[in-house]
């Protein structure tokens, strides 16, 4: 289950009296740089950024949304919790664009309902931004939905992750990727 | 209109328009809050 409907018994459940909108293309998350959830992000009347956390963000923590509150307090204010900035990306150009074409194509083939092929798409996806973890969970929620309903198994994800990282580190150092292995050349 | 890759936008910069779509599938646009704070709060149900 995808979009609009996995998400709404979250926002039914938290009685959440703000609008919720569905990212099902990464686009928020990927215009930040951002490979991790949850963030966030406050902008001002005039359309500038004067907060921007990346992971971690969480309004059950007093700190934080005592943070927004100096921040709606004070028009000059910038958050302290803000992170470093975010210039740089450890992928090219052609790189983020094309972890941004296997996003959407993946998407746009689980909405036709073949899995398998969205699954694929998003794996050549993470092998291009293997620390992106929006990615891999979205794979993880396609391929084991049984490990995030009723209740999120967060030693699963552990166990998996180190192992896929692992066999991730093997094929690479074998020259081989989602589809498979390269020829050695003769 | 999705959002565009703008990578590195930080504190300072303005956000760039997106447009995105609420649990009704009605589009919800950053200009609409145009004039007023915003808090934008990125979470997964994952």
């Amino acid at each position: 289950m995808q979009g609009a409907a996995a998400v709404r018994p979250w926002h039914e459940q938290a009685q959440a009296a703000f609008t919720t909108v569905v990212d099902g293309e990464n686009s928020l998350t990927r215009l930040h740089g951002a490979k991790v959830v949850p963030n966030g992000i406050f902008i001002a009347p005039d359309g500038t950024i004067r907060m921007k956390v990346i992971g971690g963000f969480d309004l059950a923590r007093p700190e934080h949304p005592a943070e927004v509150q100096k921040l709606l307090q004070d028009a000059q204010a910038t958050s302290q919790f803000t992170g470093p900035a975010q210039g740089k990306s450890s992928l090219s150009p052609i790189e983020r664009d094309l972890v941004g074409t296997k996003l959407r194509l993946g998407q746009a083939l689980l909405a036709l309902g073949q899995r398998e092929q969205a699954a694929a798409e998003w794996r050549w996806a993470l092998y291009y931004d293997p620390e992106n973890f929006t990615i891999r969970k979205q794979i993880w929620v396609l391929e084991h939905p049984e490990k995030f309903a009723p209740a999120i198994d967060f030693d699963w994800q552990k166990e998996t992750l180190a192992r896929e990282r692992e066999e991730e580190a093997r094929q690479r150092a074998a020259g081989c990727g989602p589809d498979g292995c390269e020829l050695p050349e003769r | 209109m999705n959002a565009q890759p703008t990578y590195g936008i930080n504190v300072g910069d303005r956000h760039p328009e997106f447009a995105l779509a609420d649990l009704d599938g009605h589009s919800v646009r950053l200009s609409d809050y145009q004039g007023k704070n915003l808090l934008i709060f990125m979470w997964a149900s994952w």
